[in-house]
């Protein structure tokens, strides 16, 4: 018996071009899944075959323990919050949420409760006698989550719902999105560009480049171990160091920037001897906190920015490389001035090689 | 410490709009409400025996109003005007609707201009085209006959029918362009939310499509109706002088020199022009979402 969504090679092509190409992946029943890629990876494609507007070219789409290919959208087990919303506006907010139960002709008194559950849900009901354009942005998203939601679909899609809402509402309906996920037990997918979102929000996230998926696993799993280098650099800041290989040992590898020796793990072997360390900024410890780390050496500030909770610096280390550290800024610590000379350390398993090109 | 904003400049800029005006102010000032003007005084005249008297009178509109004739015009030349404007929004709407789900740009342009076409012939022409094709030994009767549907050959010219069916044909592009442009207008991804809340196509169509386009068809409906009741040449062609309308009454009135009844009854079609435009507005702001 099958569970929950799944996606066997699924491909897409527009007019010769591979928009989602061979993408496979499982999603749990009742868990949060985000789809997260820059714009034009094909996120929203992979979304609208499952939600029935597109057909896959080849590929099976399973949910439950059905297959999906051809089935129309108004025949499947799944709502959808589109990106701009796409609420009717001729109709309230009452009436847009009563669309899906009245083409459903759920009887009358069902209907009004379910309505009314729905928008309660949401924190609307006090606004279900009001059209569309006499909502705001954060109101009408929450329209379209309740029309979505009252049918009590088995799988919500999402496609950048929060992406037209101002970060603080934003991260409002972050916390909102995932309390009202875990209260209906439906399946979340959830695409988006934002990191911040995919990573607050998930069980777990895909990654997502030129219609293939690069790697699948909970957020602080993709974050810690990236399996590629697009991945180590889309998600977070990093360094990307180029270094000589000087040998490798299982998951260990011995590299070589400029005169620095040390210890990273492997992400992908890379072919020849030269590979790319990926090392995120705020992995480098600087001054004091840098005693007693693995891997060691000394640097002079270039640069000093301050962003409140946080202190970026460009270092220029004495093995010959430039390197961004984010330090935790600390009360009556002021940042370091330009040009002054700072320890330098990381932990091993923090620094991941990965190939030169890709 | 924010200065105000430069006073000439602003001037200038709200003086724009009106210069601009001007040109369509003076144009319509003489061509329009001038004209008016001597309208209504000529409706006050009298014309008795072939000549013009110019005293003061309601006779004219009193006849206007009061003879049962003219009841029976005006109620004809609607009655076309609400038929034409009926089967050319029957027939408008799914060609609309056609025209805005082709998947190709290229077809789109050419059902367009085919749709466009009647337009483009001279009213005299397109008026003898139709009477070939609808008259008894027409290719319109002919294949009726052949396909076995009917067994003599139906009146379609001569009458109120060859008019409905030209007039219908010659507004169709007033009628299928603002309607398209409704649609074009839609965002795309209405339907598709209908159709993923459980909507089929007639569903999607029916509470979604359809009251959308609503303004659209107002306006047709408005463009379609108003050019009815103007429509002079087309009855006069094709009526066979069973078709009455207004139009064809005030011109053979200008003929004999009748300027009091030209007047009144140039008059009346303004006036249900206005009326019909005015109800539109109304359904139109009713419709708005
Ligand atoms: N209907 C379509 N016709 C042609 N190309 C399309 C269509 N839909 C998407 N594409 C192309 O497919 C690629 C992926 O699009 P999309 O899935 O919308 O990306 P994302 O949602 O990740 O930004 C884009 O390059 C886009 O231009
Ligand atoms: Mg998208």
């Amino acid at each position: 018996m099958r569970q929950g969504v799944e996606l066997e090679a699924v491909s897409k092509t527009f007019r010769g071009f591979r928009a989602v190409d061979g993408v496979s992946f499982r999603i749990p029943e009742g868990s949060f899944f985000s789809l997260l890629g820059p714009s034009g990876c094909g996120k929203s494609t992979t979304l609208r075959m499952l939600s029935g507007f597109e057909d896959p070219d080849s590929g099976r789409i399973w949910i439950g323990d059905q297959v999906m290919n051809g089935v129309p959208a108004y025949r499947r087990p799944t709502n959808m919050v589109f990106q701009r919303w796409a609420l009717f506006p001729h109709m309230t907010a009452y009436e847009n949420v009563a669309f899906g139960p009245s083409v459903a002709r759920v009887p009358r008194a069902d209907r009004r409760r379910q309505v009314m559950e729905a928008l309660a849900l949401v924190g609307l009901t006090d606004f279900a006698d009001r059209k569309p354009r006499q909502l705001s942005g954060g109101q009408m998203q929450r329209v379209a989550l309740a029309r979505a939601l009252v049918n009590k679909p088995r799988v919500l899609l999402l496609d950048e719902p929060l992406g037209a809402l101002d970060l603080k509402l934003r991260l409002q309906m972050q916390g909102e999105l995932k309390r009202i996920q875990e209260s209906v037990g439906a399946t979340f997918v959830y695409v988006t560009h934002d990191q911040g979102e995919a990573l607050t929000m998930s069980d777990q996230v895909a990654i997502m480049r030129d219609g293939r998926i690069e790697q699948i696993g909970a957020p602080h799993e993709v974050y810690d171990a990236p399996a590629t280098r697009f991945v180590a650099s889309f998600l977070g800041n990093a360094n990307l160091l180029p270094v000589t290989v000087q040998g490798i040992d299982g998951q260990a590898a011995k590299v070589a920037l400029g005169g620095l020796v040390f210890e990273a793990r492997v992400g992908q072997t890379p072919a020849a001897g030269t590979g790319v360390v990926a090392l995120r900024y705020e992995a480098v410890r600087i001054g004091a906190a840098a005693e007693g780390q693995p891997v060691r050496t000394r640097g002079r500030i270039l640069e000093a920015s301050f962003a409140g909770s946080s202190v970026h610096y460009v270092v220029a280390a004495e093995p010959g490389f430039t390197l961004t550290v984010e330090d935790r800024h600390r009360i009556d610590e002021p940042p370091w001035p330009r040009g002054t000379l700072v320890d330098l350390g990381w932990h091993g398993a923090a620094a991941r090689l990965f190939p030169e090109a890709g | 410490m924010s200065t105000p904003a430069p006073r000439t400049g602003g001037m200038a800029r709200a003086a724009a709009p009106w210069l601009l005006l001007l040109p369509a102010f003076a144009l319509m000032t003489y061509a329009f409400i001038l004209p008016i003007g001597s309208f209504l005084e000529y409706g006050f005249y009298r014309f008795e025996r072939g000549r013009l008297i110019q005293d003061f009178t309601f006779a004219t509109y009193r006849r206007f109003l009061f003879d049962p004739y003219y009841h029976a015009v005006i109620l004809d030349t609607l009655k076309v005007a609400a038929i034409v404007t009926t089967i050319a929004l029957a027939v408008g709407y799914p060609l609309a609707y056609g025209l805005w789900r082709l998947q190709s740009p290229a077809l789109q342009r050419w059902f367009g201009l085919i749709i466009f076409s009647p337009v483009l012939v001279s009213v005299v022409v397109r008026s003898y085209g139709w009477t070939v094709l609808l008259a008894d030994q027409g290719a319109v009767n002919w294949a009726l006959m052949r396909a076995g549907l009917i067994g003599e050959p139906l009146e379609l010219v001569y009458n109120l029918t060859g008019v409905v069916i030209s007039l219908s044909h010659v507004f169709l592009p007033f009628v299928v362009f603002p309607i398209y442009a409704a649609m074009t207008r839609l965002d795309p991804s209405l339907r598709e939310a209908a159709m993923d809340l459980g909507a089929g196509w007639w569903t999607t169509f029916r509470r979604v499509t359809l009251p959308l386009t609503l303004p659209g068809i107002v306006a047709a409906a408005q463009i379609a109706f108003t050019l009815a009741l103007g429509a002079l040449v087309t009855p006069a062609l094709l009526g066979g002088g069973r078709v009455l309308v207004l139009p064809l009454q005030v011109y053979r009135a200008t003929s004999e020199i009748n300027w009091p009844f030209a007047a009144v009854g140039g008059l009346a079609l303004l006036l249900m022009a206005l009326v019909a435009v005015v109800l539109s507005n109304r359904l139109l702001r009713y419709a708005e979402p």
